[in-house]
C-alpha cells in the first residue's frame, strides 16, 4: 500500500500539485461534454415522453379510432359493441369558452363507466372525487366536470364550484370539480390545456349534441378483428390506426431529435478533446518522470494502472459534476425543445422534465467508461515505451511528426472522398451527417502540412533578408507542430461547424423571410376562436364581406387532416384570389403552369418537405383516402413551405369536397381595398360579432410573430451553438497556451541574453497570431463547405427543405476573428508570465 | 522482463461478464415471474353490500323501497322494474348432450340416472346508479341511472372445469336493458329473448369468445310460478323495509346448444329461474348469504337461503318446499338442519367458501348430501362470490345450484 | 594598476522555500579589475549561479550594490538592467543553452541582432576558426554534440565584445579532452580582448589557471590561491 501510495504521489498527486491547471482542463472539458450530451437527452427525451403522454390522453390504450366526415351516429356505437364486443370507447371533444375567466378550455367526453377509461385519461387510477363516481356521472342538474389544470401546482382545498361556459353562443353551468390533492403531482396525463373531463351524457347534454359522437377509440388485438370491422363499417366512416398515426408524427419529430443529438455530440467531442489533450500534455510532462520510474525497475503495467487510476477518478468526479449541471441545464433546455416541437410538429405544452436514476447511472458510467477508453491508447503507449525512448527532445518528437503529415494527407483525401460520397448517394441523414463529420475532418488533416508548406514557402524567399525573429516565428511554427497541430485541428473543426451551422441559420433566416413576405400577403387573417364542426360564423362573414367597398378582395382556407403513406398531412383548400396564389412559390415549374393545371385540370400541389420525403415531383400521381372514400389526384408543382415540416397539399375546392364533404371554412384572407385602414375594418367585424368568436390578425403582426417563433425555434440550435464553440475556444486556447508555456524557457534565455520584454512578447503572440490567421484562412472554405452540406443535404433529408445559401462577409469576418481570438487567448497568461517570471534559470532540455 | 498478459488491465475476464450476465438475467426472469398469490389478484370492481345495502352517504335511501307485497301482472313483470335499485334475471341449469341416453320430457319422473355434464348460470343484473328523485330530467340516453351486469358461467364436470365470463355496460342509448317493444332484455349482444306478446319460452344466448363459452337455450316451464316469501314479497331482515320482490321458476325445461372451448353441443335438461328486484335487500349488519336452489328426483324443489351478519351468524333465512304441482310449502326455519361439512379456500382470491353440506328435513324426510360438482366454481369477475352446480344424494338424488356471497 | 569593473558590495541574498527563508549570499562584497580572470570556486548550491545572476543583472540582490564601471545595477529598472546586460555582458550557460529554431551563424550573431549592431566579418571569422565550427555555420544546434554546442555559445558570448563574460560552469557537460579545450579558448579570447571574466566552476584544475579564485563559502567570498 505504501509502494503504491508513493507511486501514485509520484506520477499523478505531486504533478497536479505542481500543474494545478491540468487537472482543472481534464475536469472541465469532461464535465462541460457530459453537461451538454446530459441537458440535451434529458430534454429530448422528456420532450418524448411527454408527447406519449400527451396522445395518450385522448386515446389512451386505444389502437384504433373510427371517425366521421363529420360526427358519428351513436347508433354506429351500440351496432358495434353489440356485433363484435370489441373494448371500444365513445368520445366527444369540443373546445368551450370560460365567461368569467376569459379563457378556452378543451372538454373531452367518455363513458367514465367503461373499465380503464378514467385511469387512461388521468395516467392512474381515480380513488377518490368529492362525490360518488355515480353521481358525477348521472347528475346532470348541472353536470358535473372534473378540471385537469395544465397548472402544476394548485391550491389544496379547491371545493367544487358551479361555472358557467359557452360553446357555439349557447351557454350552461358545470359543476366543476378537481383532482383530490394526492392525485395531482403524480399525474402523466399530459394534457395540453385546461381540461374539462365529464361523461359522455354530460357532454352530449352541455354540446347540444344529442345522439352524436366525435369518435370512438377501440382496442383491437388481432388483423382478423380489424378487418371484420373495416368490412362492417360504412362507407362514410374510416378506421384508423392510432398507433400509425402517433408513430407518424413520432418520427416526424425524430429529424429534429437527431439534429439536436448530433450538436450534442459535437459539443461532447471537443470536450472529450480537451481532456484528451490536457491528458496527452501531462503525459508529456512527465514522460522524464515515467521513465525514471522505469529505470528504477518500477513495471509498465503497474504505471498503466496508476494512470489509468487517475484518469478513472477524473472522469468520475468530472461525470458526475457532469450530470449534475446538465440536470439542471435539462429544464430551460426542455422548454426551449418544447418550444421548436409546438412550432414544428404538434401541440405540446407538458414540459416536465421525466428522468430515471438508473438513467442516470447509466449516462455516468458510459462518459466514464468513453474518457477511460480514449485515454487508455496515449497511457498504453507511454507505459509500454522502454525508458530511453521516454526521453526525447522536440527536435525528435517534431521529426517524427513530420513523418506523419504524409499518412493525415492520405486520410485527409479519404475523408472528402466519403464526404463527396455521402452527399451525391441517397445515404439519408445519418449519411448526411457522416459526410459533415468527414468534410470537417478532412480539411483539419490537411491543416498542418498548409502550415508547414506556408512556413517552408516564406523562408524559402529571400531567405537572408528577413529579420531574425521573423526566421524565428516560421521555423518554430513547423517545428512546434507536433504540439500545436491537434490544437489547431480542433480549432478549425469547432470554428468551421459553428461557422457552417450560423451560415445555415442566417440563410435559412433570409429564405424564411423572402417566402414569409411573400406567402402572408393579405391585410387581414381570420378565423374562429373556438373549433366545431357546425359553425358556420366565417362563412357569414365571408358572404358579408364579399360585397364590402373596403375590401379588394377575399380568399378563404378549409384543412382536414388525414393519414396518408403513415403520416399525418394537412389537406388544404379553399377559394383563392390571385394575390394570395402569387404568394406561393414553386420549385423549378413556373407559377403560371403550376396554375394553369391546377385550376383547369384539378390537380393539387404538395409542400417541399412531403415532397422530399416520398420523392414526389410533379406529374405524379397519388391517392388519398379519407373515411372510406378514395381519389387519385395529380400533382401540379411542389410549393416552399417553410413554416412546418409537416406534409401539406392543396387542392381546389371541388376536389377537396368530393374526397373530404365537408366544406366548413377554418379561415378568411382579406385584402383591404386602397385609402381603407385595417383597424376600420377590425373595428366593423368586432362590432358585429363578439371579440372571442374570431381571431384577427394583421399581416406585421403574423410576420412578427412568425419571426419571433423562427428565432425562438432556432435558439436551442444558437444555444448549443455557443455553448459548442465555447468550449471549443476554451479547449483550444488551453491547448496553444500550453505550447507557449513550453517556450518559456526558451523566453528566459532571451530574457538572460538581453532580449527585452517587447521582443519576447511580440514572439510569445506572433506564433498563435501567425498560426491563428493561417486556420481562419483555411477556415473559411471549410465553413462554406459546412454550411452547403447543413443547408443542401441535412435540412434536405430531415426536414424537406431546401435553402439557398447566403454567405455573408460579416460572417466571414466572425470566422476569421473567431480563430484570431483563440489564438490571441491562447497566448495572453505566457506573455503576462514571461513578463512577471525572472530570467533565474535559462534551463534547456 | 516477464511477458505481459493479453488482457492488459482489463478488470473482468470473458468467463466473469458471462458469468454476471447470467446471473442478472435469471434475476430479472424470476422478479418479472410473479406467483399467482392471493395477494396478487385483482380485487373485485364491486361487492354485494355496496349494491345491496342502504347506505347514508351515496343517496340510496332515495330509492322506493319494497315495503308490501305487490301484486305482479304478467308478462310484465318479467321485465326490468327501473325505479327499484337493484334487480337481477337469474338462469341456472343442468344439461346433457342431445345424443345421450337420458331423455328429458315432460313426464314427472325424471330420469336422473345419469347425471349431466354441463352445468350452466347466466345472470342479468341491473342497478340504478342515482334514485328517481335525485334526476328530474333526462336529456339524453346516456343519462339514464342504469347499469347491466351480465355473467355466464360454464361448469363442465367432466372435464372438472369451470369458466366464467362477464359482460358490463351502462344502459345507453340501446346498449342494455330493455329493448324497444320489449323484444329483449340485454347486455350488449347477451340477451333474454321472452317470446313475443308473453314470455315463455324463453331464449337466452350469450357467448364470449375469450373464454370460449357460450349459451343458446329455450326455456320452458315445468310448474307454475312460485311466489317467494309471502306473495312475492321476501323479507331480509327483522327491518321491513330490507324485503325484496321475487318469484321463482324452480323446474324448467331446456333445451338448446352450449359452447366449450368454441365446440358445439346440443343439450337437453332442467332448469331454474329467479326474477328478483329491490332497493335494499341486506340489512345494515348483513354481509351475504348461502342461497340453495335444489331440484329432487321427486319432481320436488327446495329454496332456501340464509343472510349472514358481520359477525358470521345466521341473521335471516327463508326456505320452502315446491310440491309436485308447484305449490310452495314454507318450511320455518325450526324445520330445517343445515350443516356445514367442508370447506375450501380458493387460492386465487383467499376466500374460504364452504364446500359440502348436509341439509335435513325431518317433516319432510330429507336428508340430502349437497356436494359441489368442482370446488373452484368461484365467480371472478366485477363481483366475487361462489356459485356452483351441486349435486345430490342421501335421502334423494338431485342436482342444483348453491350461491355463496359475501365471503 | 587597472579600475574596478565590477565592485559588489555587502550582498545579501536569501531564497524561500516552504514558507521559510534561506540565506545564499550574505553580505558579500568582492572588486574585480578590468581584464581580471577570476574563477568562483564553491559546494553545489552555494550561490555561485546566484551571485552570477545578480552580476549580470538577471536577479536583483536583497540588499547591496552591484556597480560595473560606475553604473549601479540595482538602481535600474529591468529594462534598463537588460538594456545593460545585451550591451556589456556576455553570458555562457552550463547546458548551452541555444536557440533550437536558429542556425550555429544565426545563434552566434544574435547578440548583435539584439544590439543592432554592426557585422564585424572579421571578427566573426576569428571567433568561429579559434573555436574551429567554420564548417558548422548552417547547421542547426539539435545536430551538434555537446562540445560543439558550448563552443557555438562562447562564440555567441563574445561576439559583441562585452566588457564583462560571465561563464556559469562552462564545462560542466563536457569531457575533460572538450572541456580543456573550451576553457582555452575561453582563456585566450579573454586575454586577447582583454575582457573580465568570471568564471564559476568546481573543477579546481581550471580554477587553477585563473588570475584569482574565490571561494564561496556561507555566503561569503573568501580569496584562496591554490598551490
Amino acid at each position: 500500500m505504501n509502494r503504491h501510495y508513493f507511486l501514485l504521489k509520484a506520477i499523478s498527486l505531486g504533478h497536479f500539485r505542481q500543474h494545478p491547471w491540468q487537472f482543472i482542463l481534464m475536469w472541465a472539458g469532461l464535465t462541460a461534454s457530459v453537461t451538454v450530451v446530459i441537458a440535451i437527452y434529458l430534454a429530448s427525451y422528456s420532450a418524448h415522453q411527454n408527447f406519449l403522454s400527451a396522445s395518450n390522453l385522448f386515446t389512451g390504450k386505444a389502437t384504433h379510432q373510427i371517425r366521421g366526415q363529420t360526427t358519428i351516429d351513436e347508433q354506429l356505437y351500440v351496432e358495434l359493441k353489440q356485433r363484435f364486443n370489441v373494448s371500444a370507447t365513445p368520445l366527444l371533444q369540443a373546445n368551450v369558452w370560460d365567461n368569467f375567466k376569459r379563457q378556452h378550455y378543451q372538454l373531452l367526453a367518455a363513458d367514465l363507466l367503461l373499465e380503464d377509461t378514467l385511469s387512461s385519461i388521468l395516467g392512474q387510477p381515480l380513488t377518490t372525487l368529492t362525490i360518488p363516481l355515480s353521481q358525477f356521472i348521472f347528475s346532470n342538474a348541472p353536470p358535473n366536470a372534473l378540471l385537469l389544470s395544465s397548472m402544476s401546482e394548485l391550491p389544496t382545498d379547491l371545493q367544487p364550484s358551479s361555472q358557467q361556459f359557452s360553446h357555439q353562443n349557447k351557454s350552461f353551468q358545470l359543476n366543476v370539480l378537481h383532482l383530490p390533492p394526492n392525485q395531482r403531482h403524480n399525474n402523466h396525463g399530459g394534457w395540453g390545456a385546461d381540461l374539462l373531463l365529464m361523461d359522455i351524457g354530460s357532454g352530449q347534454q352541455v354540446l347540444n349534441m344529442t345522439g352524436q359522437l366525435s369518435a370512438i377509440n377501440l382496442v383491437l388485438t388481432n388483423d382478423k378483428q380489424i378487418e371484420l370491422i373495416k368490412d362492417w363499417l360504412p362507407t362514410s366512416y374510416a378506421l384508423v390506426s392510432v398507433n400509425a398515426e402517433r408513430q407518424a408524427l413520432d418520427n416526424l419529430a425524430n429529424a429534429f431529435h437527431l439534429n439536436l443529438h448530433a450538436l450534442s455530440l459535437l459539443a461532447f467531442i471537443i470536450g472529450l478533446f480537451l481532456m484528451f489533450n490536457a491528458l496527452r500534455f501531462s503525459l508529456q510532462q512527465r514522460e522524464r518522470l515515467i521513465s525514471q520510474l522505469r529505470s528504477l525497475g518500477i513495471a509498465s503495467k503497474t504505471i498503466q494502472k496508476l494512470i489509468m487510476c487517475e484518469v478513472f477518478f477524473i472522469a468520475s468526479i468530472a461525470s458526475a459534476t457532469g450530470l449534475l449541471l446538465g440536470w439542471l441545464l435539462a429544464n430551460p433546455m426542455l422548454t426551449m425543445v418544447t418550444q421548436s416541437i409546438n412550432q414544428f410538429y404538434y401541440d405540446l405544452s407538458q414540459t416536465k422534465l421525466q428522468y430515471s436514476f438508473p438513467q442516470f447511472f447509466v449516462c455516468w458510467a458510459f462518459a466514464v467508461l468513453i474518457a477511460v477508453v480514449c485515454s487508455s491508447w496515449p497511457i498504453s503507449q507511454i507505459a509500454k515505451r522502454p525508458p530511453l525512448q521516454l526521453v526525447r527532445t522536440s527536435h525528435q518528437l517534431a521529426h517524427i511528426h513530420q513523418r506523419l503529415l504524409p499518412y493525415w494527407q492520405q486520410i485527409a483525401v479519404t475523408c472528402l472522398l466519403i464526404t463527396l460520397c455521402m452527399t451525391m448517394l441517397p445515404t439519408g441523414l445519418i449519411g448526411g451527417f457522416i459526410a459533415t463529420a468527414t468534410g470537417l475532418l478532412g480539411f483539419a488533416l490537411c491543416l498542418p502540412q498548409i502550415v508547414t508548406t506556408i512556413s517552408r514557402l516564406s523562408l524559402s524567399t529571400k531567405l537572408s533578408r528577413q529579420p531574425l525573429f521573423i526566421k524565428m516565428l516560421l521555423r518554430d511554427s513547423q517545428r512546434q507542430l507536433h504540439h500545436t497541430a491537434y490544437a489547431l485541428m480542433a480549432l478549425l473543426i469547432a470554428i468551421s461547424a459553428s461557422g457552417g451551422i450560423s451560415l445555415m441559420v442566417s440563410s435559412f433566416h433570409n429564405a424564411f423571410q423572402h417566402w414569409l413576405q411573400q406567402r402572408v400577403n393579405a391585410d387581414l387573417y381570420i378565423r374562429e376562436a373556438e373549433n366545431s364542426p357546425t359553425s358556420t360564423l366565417l362563412q357569414t362573414l365571408y358572404e358579408q364581406f364579399a360585397q364590402n367597398k373596403q375590401v379588394a378582395s377575399m380568399s378563404t382556407y378549409m384543412s382536414q387532416h388525414i393519414l396518408w403513406q403513415d403520416e399525418q398531412i394537412k389537406i388544404q383548400s379553399g377559394q383563392w384570389s390571385q394575390q394570395t396564389q402569387d404568394g406561393m412559390l414553386f420549385l423549378k415549374r413556373p407559377a403560371r403552369l403550376v396554375w394553369h393545371d391546377v385550376l383547369t385540370k384539378n390537380h393539387i400541389l404538395v409542400n417541399e418537405p412531403l415532397a422530399r420525403r416520398h420523392q414526389l415531383t410533379w406529374g405524379d400521381s397519388i391517392k388519398l383516402n379519407w373515411a372510406g372514400h378514395e381519389e387519385t389526384f395529380t400533382i401540379a408543382g411542389v410549393f416552399y413551405d417553410y413554416g412546418s415540416p409537416q406534409g401539406q397539399m392543396w387542392m381546389p375546392p371541388f376536389d377537396y369536397q368530393r374526397l373530404i364533404g365537408d366544406t366548413k371554412i377554418t379561415g378568411v384572407a382579406i385584402y383591404i381595398a386602397a385609402n381603407n385602414q385595417a383597424d376600420e375594418l377590425i373595428h366593423v367585424i368586432n362590432k358585429q360579432w363578439p371579440q372571442h368568436h374570431f381571431v384577427i390578425t394583421q399581416q406585421q403582426q403574423i410576420i412578427a410573430r412568425a419571426t419571433q417563433i423562427f428565432k425562438q425555434t432556432f435558439l436551442i440550435t444558437d444555444v448549443l451553438n455557443a455553448i459548442a464553440l465555447g468550449i471549443a475556444l476554451c479547449a483550444i486556447s488551453a491547448a496553444l497556451m500550453a505550447t507557449q508555456l513550453a517556450r518559456l524557457p526558451e523566453m528566459r534565455l532571451l530574457h538572460a541574453l538581453g532580449c527585452n520584454s517587447l521582443h519576447r512578447a511580440g514572439l510569445l503572440f506572433a506564433q498563435p497570431i501567425f498560426l491563428g490567421l493561417i486556420t481562419g484562412v483555411f477556415a473559411i472554405p471549410a465553413t462554406l463547405l459546412q454550411g452547403w452540406l447543413l443547408s443542401e443535404v441535412i435540412n434536405v433529408r430531415s426536414f424537406g427543405w431546401s435553402i439557398p445559401l447566403t454567405p455573408s462577409f460579416i460572417l466571414i469576418g466572425q470566422v476569421f476573428g473567431l480563430s484570431i481570438t483563440a489564438a490571441v487567448l491562447g497566448s495572453l497568461y505566457p506573455i503576462w508570465k514571461t513578463l512577471h517570471a525572472s530570467a533565474r534559470q535559462a534551463g534547456w532540455e | 522482463m516477464a511477458p505481459q498478459g493479453k488482457r492488459g488491465w482489463l478488470l473482468f475476464g470473458p468467463h466473469s461478464v458471462a458469468t454476471i450476465l447470467l446471473i442478472t438475467s435469471a434475476c430479472s426472469l424470476l422478479a418479472g415471474c410473479k406467483q399467482d398469490s392471493p395477494e396478487n389478484h385483482a380485487k373485485p370492481a364491486f361487492n354485494v353490500t355496496g349494491l345491496l345495502q342502504t347506505n347514508l352517504n351515496d343517496l340510496s335511501i332515495f330509492y322506493p323501497r319494497v315495503k308490501t307485497p305487490i301484486p305482479l301482472e304478467w308478462p310484465a313483470d318479467h321485465y326490468a322494474h327501473p325505479k327499484y335499485r337493484s334487480e337481477w334475471w337469474y338462469f341456472t341449469g343442468h344439461m346433457s348432450p342431445e345424443s345421450s341416453r337420458t331423455s328429458t320430457s315432460l313426464s314427472k319422473q325424471q330420469n336422473l340416472s345419469k347425471p349431466p355434464i354441463l352445468g350452466f348460470q347466466f345472470t342479468l343484473f341491473r342497478q340504478r346508479a342515482l334514485p328517481p328523485i335525485t334526476q328530474k330530467t333526462i336529456h339524453n340516453a346516456w343519462q339514464t341511472p342504469q347499469i347491466y351486469m351480465g355473467h355466464l358461467a360454464i361448469t363442465h364436470h367432466l372435464a372438472q372445469r369451470h369458466r366464467a365470463a362477464q359482460r358490463f355496460s351502462r344502459e345507453g342509448p340501446g346498449l342494455a336493458g330493455v329493448s324497444d317493444n320489449q323484444q329483449y332484455l340485454h347486455v350488449l349482444d347477451w340477451q333474454i329473448q321472452p317470446t313475443p306478446d308473453g314470455w315463455w319460452p324463453v331464449r337466452i344466448s350469450a357467448r364470449d369468445q375469450k373464454q370460449q363459452i357460450g349459451i343458446n337455450l329455450q326455456l320452458f316451464p315445468l310448474k307454475p310460478v312460485v311466489l317467494q316469501g309471502n306473495l312475492g314479497f321476501s323479507q331480509k331482515s327483522n327491518h321491513p323495509e330490507n324485503a325484496s320482490m321475487y318469484y321463482s321458476y324452480t323446474r324448467l325445461k331446456a333445451w338448446g346448444s352450449m359452447y366449450w372451448q368454441n365446440q358445439s353441443t346440443t343439450v337437453k335438461g332442467l332448469a331454474w329461474f329467479d326474477h328478483e328486484w329491490s332497493s335494499s335487500s341486506l340489512g345494515a349488519n348483513q354481509v351475504g348469504w348461502s342461497w340453495f336452489a335444489l331440484q329432487l328426483d321427486n319432481y320436488h324443489e327446495l329454496m332456501l337461503y340464509q343472510i349472514r351478519n358481520k359477525q358470521g351468524e345466521i341473521s335471516w333465512s327463508d326456505a320452502a318446499m315446491i310440491d309436485e304441482s308447484g305449490s310452495r310449502l314454507p318450511l320455518k326455519v325450526s324445520d330445517i338442519t343445515i350443516d356445514t361439512l367442508q370447506h375450501w379456500t380458493s387460492s386465487k382470491t383467499g376466500r374460504r367458501y364452504p364446500s359440502q353440506w348436509r341439509i335435513t328435513i325431518p317433516r319432510y324426510e330429507i336428508d340430502l348430501d349437497i356436494m359441489p360438482t368442482i370446488n373452484d366454481q368461484e365467480m371472478r369477475l366485477a363481483l366475487h362470490y361462489w356459485e356452483g352446480a351441486v349435486t345430490l344424494s342421501g335421502s334423494h338424488q338431485g342436482q342444483g345450484y348453491v350461491e355463496l356471497t359475501g365471503y | 594598476m587597472s579600475a574596478h569593473l565590477l565592485a559588489l558590495s555587502h550582498i545579501s541574498k536569501s531564497f524561500a522555500e516552504q514558507h521559510q527563508h534561506h540565506p545564499l549570499l550574505r553580505d558579500l562584497s568582492l572588486c574585480v579589475n578590468q581584464g581580471e580572470v577570476i574563477a568562483l570556486i564553491g559546494a553545489s548550491g552555494s550561490g555561485k549561479s546566484t551571485l552570477l545572476n545578480i552580476i549580470a543583472g538577471i536577479e536583483l540582490p536583497d540588499t547591496g550594490r552591484v556597480s560595473i564601471e560606475q553604473t549601479v545595477l540595482n538602481q535600474l529598472s529591468e529594462t534598463d538592467r537588460t538594456a545593460f546586460r545585451r550591451q556589456h555582458v556576455g553570458f555562457i550557460f552550463q547546458f548551452f543553452n541555444l536557440l533550437p529554431t536558429l542556425s550555429v551563424k544565426e545563434n552566434i550573431l544574435l547578440p548583435l541582432q539584439l544590439n543592432q549592431l554592426a557585422y564585424d566579418q572579421a571578427f566573426f571569422e576569428l571567433l568561429i576558426n579559434s573555436t574551429q565550427i567554420e564548417q558548422l555555420l548552417y547547421r542547426y544546434p539539435d545536430d551538434l554534440s555537446g562540445g560543439e554546442q558550448q563552443r557555438v555559445a562562447l562564440c555567441r558570448a563574445l561576439i559583441h565584445r562585452p566588457r564583462l563574460v560571465l561563464a556559469d560552469e562552462p564545462t560542466g557537460s563536457l569531457d575533460n579532452e572538450t572541456a580543456d579545450q573550451v576553457f582555452a579558448l575561453l582563456l585566450n579570447i579573454a586575454h586577447q580582448e582583454q575582457q573580465t571574466l568570471i568564471l564559476a566552476t568546481h573543477n579546481l584544475q581550471l580554477a587553477s589557471q585563473t588570475d584569482r579564485v574565490c571561494r564561496l563559502v556561507s555566503g561569503k567570498v573568501t580569496e584562496q590561491s591554490l598551490p
